[in-house]
């Protein structure tokens, strides 16, 4: 008898030929984020199963892997050789302690265990009736499911409980992409969406020291460790400090205009990184008409100067209270509320432009020297490199 | 020549690492900055703490959830009792063997009106599991605080079956569990046990004194004990500790990598003094079952306890007469709940192992035999 954690995905199964890339990539994921919990993972017809861990470390496990994109649901099971009566007694032992309502489930794979998974089932459930006067059943809408699986390879798995995990595509499927991150509550869920449809992240954090403090920058650290849980390995943060730039928009430029053109630069920024990376899109948080920068006008004229790469915008169509809702299942709310500023929060004029006019912007952008600021804010970019916990 | 110390208090507290004070000293002198200030001295202080707080979330076996840092792990006990609010017409449950931290606060809620029952104990030590199952079966159980290992005899209490029980009736109950006996004495996560609030102390192992902190389970909430600057997200006001909470977590690092070898180490010192009392023809009563750190011993019915302790520190032994923060009174409750005779209670005392300090079960053994025979013959003059 031995424990295990038995994982299925999901999407993955209405892939074709190409189902065994998407399968490794997440077997690869799960193996990595348990590194150090002394286990193995291996693939069983149509799911992993881990073993080998340190029963004490089983929810930790589970909580590790319903973080990886792919996983459609977990749960850890006893493993015994199929025998009916070694079933009948683990089943009497799971279920003493249970009250409720329940209904027990047989997955017959191997054919020459008899009876069949009908009868089977019957029978369980008047074993473990008969063994505790807590339960009843229900098989329309139970409280929990016995479920007994029988696999060809002689071995019997028989679980109780199920995790759902996050569903989507294995971080590492759909390629490299570059999360501008602020700090505020939508961009850390963006780069959740994302990573949750394959997307293996790195992160973009613009600064404005001394009007953003390191207590910002802490923030934004904390906020990039509970994405790495997700991002099937560690994050990397590029901190780039965008003072100057703001500082000469707000001396030389209409300061309607000022959000507009410090978008733009950020932009160029992170098209520039993404190709010096190999980074294949730019992810933000916005949402449309969620601010003065975030109007289909001004989107346009921001996203103007991406010329090679792909801007996503996960959210784009997402109710605030819907963003609000993701960002306390992830666990960044918390964080993104504290109170400190970012750059997109100093230097902010009274009446920003709502439906800024391309050729109005490119206009103030020449009171600048923008290149060489730009050149300037790359040259400084710092790498911060953060763990998953 | 000094005579060597063997200290035998290690539920009380134990020394600190060598080299966790020497390391531990840079956050008074070149780290010395407020962790709530904002220029980037304070915030790698800052950015310290919330390191020690993931460590201390990972020795404790989980990957979420939140760690509070208090002042001890009494006031993170304290949090936790009078935190559950709006709970008036519910049902509190506490073991009846529970440190005073609880027992007190629980004897508090009582008198403000609460509803609260105390679990009688097996003479094993830990919960009795009938009454408790008839206790909690009423479903009106709000919340259930029980510790994990005695700091009287060792006892460990079966804490997940105790909170699957317990949902089973109320799913929404909320369970609290004293581990500051049991941190890095065993292996367990925190996860696996499925308690919402879980208590452990810095100076219980090889840290500072004046550091608690309590896991949160991620989702529940608590309410503070210490309002002001706001510090732990505005659950524990007050300047943090940050030499005793740097030193908590090296010392958690530095124990949890050797829990096994430190388990079987105490095991072998403790099954060494009992085999050597034997030897010395001393017929001795345990009271309790559980983790071999902590023994609850009665050497001879003829010796009271306390007078045992005090002709042992003469001799550089230094046991005790039951937890330090009840010894100040005259019983032990904890033995009274497990059903222990009163005259052997009277004649208990605590011995506590720790696998990093001086042993010598020979020695150890030869004086207490030494001692007890000075003082039988004294009690029969």
């Amino acid at each position: 008898m031995n424990k295990v954690v038995l994982v299925r995905y999901g999407e993955i199964f209405l892939k074709g030929k190409n189902r065994k890339f998407f399968e490794d990539c997440l077997k690869n994921n799960i193996q990595n984020a348990l590194l150090g919990l002394n286990c193995a993972v291996f693939k069983i017809s149509g799911r992993f199963m881990v073993e080998g861990y340190n029963p004490k470390d089983e929810q930790r496990i589970i909580n590790i892997i319903i973080k990886q994109a792919g996983v459609f649901s977990v749960s850890p099971a006893t493993c015994i050789d199929t025998d009916k009566e070694q079933i009948i007694g683990l089943v009497k032992e799971l279920t003493e302690d249970e009250v409720g309502t329940f209904k027990v489930v047989t997955n017959r794979a191997d054919k020459t265990f008899q009876p069949n998974s009908m009868e089977f089932s019957r029978q369980l459930g008047g074993v473990i009736l008969k063994n505790n006067n807590d339960l009843k059943v229900d098989v329309v809408n139970p409280e929990f499911v016995v479920n007994i699986d029988i696999r060809e390879n002689k071995k019997t798995y028989i679980f109780t409980k199920t995790f759902m995990g996050v569903g989507g595509m294995p971080v590492g499927s759909a390629g490299k992409g570059l999360l501008l991150l602020s700090g505020g509550i939508d961009s850390p869920v963006a780069g959740f969406m994302m990573a949750k449809r394959g997307t293996k992240l790195q992160a973009l954090h613009f600064h404005s020291f001394p009007y953003t403090s390191e207590l910002a920058r802490l923030k934004v650290e904390e906020l990039a460790g509970k994405i790495a849980d997700y991002n099937a390995g560690d994050l990397e943060i590029y901190m780039c400090p965008m003072t100057h730039y703001q500082e000469e928009i707000n001396k030389n430029c209409r300061n309607i205009y000022n959000i507009t053109l410090l978008r733009r630069a950020m932009f160029r920024i992170a098209e520039r990184l993404c190709k010096e990376k190999g980074l294949q899109m730019i992810i933000t948080g916005e949402n449309l008409g969620q601010v003065a920068s975030q109007t289909i006008e001004s989107m346009t004229v921001v996203g103007n100067v991406v010329e090679d790469i792909q801007i996503m915008r996960p959210l784009v169509a997402f109710d605030k209270q819907e963003i609000i809702e993701v960002s306390k299942k992830i666990d960044t709310y918390e964080i993104s509320i504290r109170p400190y500023e970012d750059c997109c929060t100093v230097f902010v004029p009274d009446t920003p432009v709502t439906k800024p006019r391309l050729e109005n912007v490119i206009e103030e952008e020449k009171k600048l020297n923008f290149e060489e600021l730009i050149d300037e804010a790359y040259s400084k970019i710092e790498v911060v490199t953060i763990k998953n916990s | 020549m000094e005579q060597k110390i063997y200290y035998l208090d290690n539920a009380a507290t134990t020394k600190m690492f060598d080299d966790v004070l020497s390391e531990g000293v840079k956050y008074y002198k070149d780290e010395f900055y407020n962790p709530s200030s904002v220029y980037y001295k304070s915030v790698e202080v800052k950015r310290c703490l919330s390191e020690a707080k993931k460590t201390l979330l990972n020795c404790l076996g989980a990957d979420d959830g939140e760690i509070i840092f208090t002042g001890s792990a009494t006031e993170a006990n304290n949090m936790v009792v009078f935190s559950q609010k709006n709970m008036k017409g519910k049902k509190f449950l506490f073991g009846a063997g529970e440190h005073p931290s609880v027992l007190e606060c629980a004897k508090e809620l009582l008198k403000r009106g609460y509803d609260v029952e105390f679990i009688p104990l097996s003479k094993e030590g830990s919960v009795d599991m009938e009454s408790y199952k008839q206790m909690v079966s009423c479903g009106n159980v709000a919340f259930v605080s029980v510790q994990h290992t005695s700091n009287e005899t060792g006892a460990v209490n079966p804490i997940a079956k105790l909170v699957k029980l317990a949902r089973k009736f109320n799913k929404d109950v909320l369970f609290h569990s004293d581990g500051v006996q049991a941190f890095s004495k065993f292996g367990y996560s925190v996860l696996d046990l499925d308690v919402d609030y879980y208590t452990i102390s810095a100076h219980k192992i090889y840290g500072a004194k004046g550091v608690g902190a309590l896991y949160i389970k991620k989702g529940v909430k608590i309410n503070p004990l210490i309002f002001g600057g706001g510090q732990e997200s505005g659950l524990r006001s007050g300047t943090e500790n940050v030499f005793g909470i740097m030193t908590f977590k090296m010392c958690a690092e530095k124990v949890i990598k050797d829990i096994e070898k430190n388990y079987n180490k105490v095991q072998n010192m403790r099954k060494e003094l009992l085999d050597e009392l034997t030897k010395n023809g001393i017929d001795y009563v345990i009271h309790g079952e559980g983790v071999p750190h902590t023994m609850n011993i009665c050497l001879s019915k003829k010796v009271r306890g306390e007078t045992l302790v005090h002709a042992l520190e003469k001799q550089n032994i230094f046991v005790s007469t039951g937890s330090a923060c009840s010894s100040t009174k005259n019983y032990n409750t904890t033995l009274e709940a497990m059903g222990v005779p009163a005259e052997e209670i009277l004649s208990s005392i605590r011995i506590s192992f720790s696998p990093y300090m001086d042993f010598d079960a020979k020695f150890i053994a030869k004086t207490i035999c030494e001692q007890l025979k000075k003082l039988e013959v004294k009690s029969y003059e």
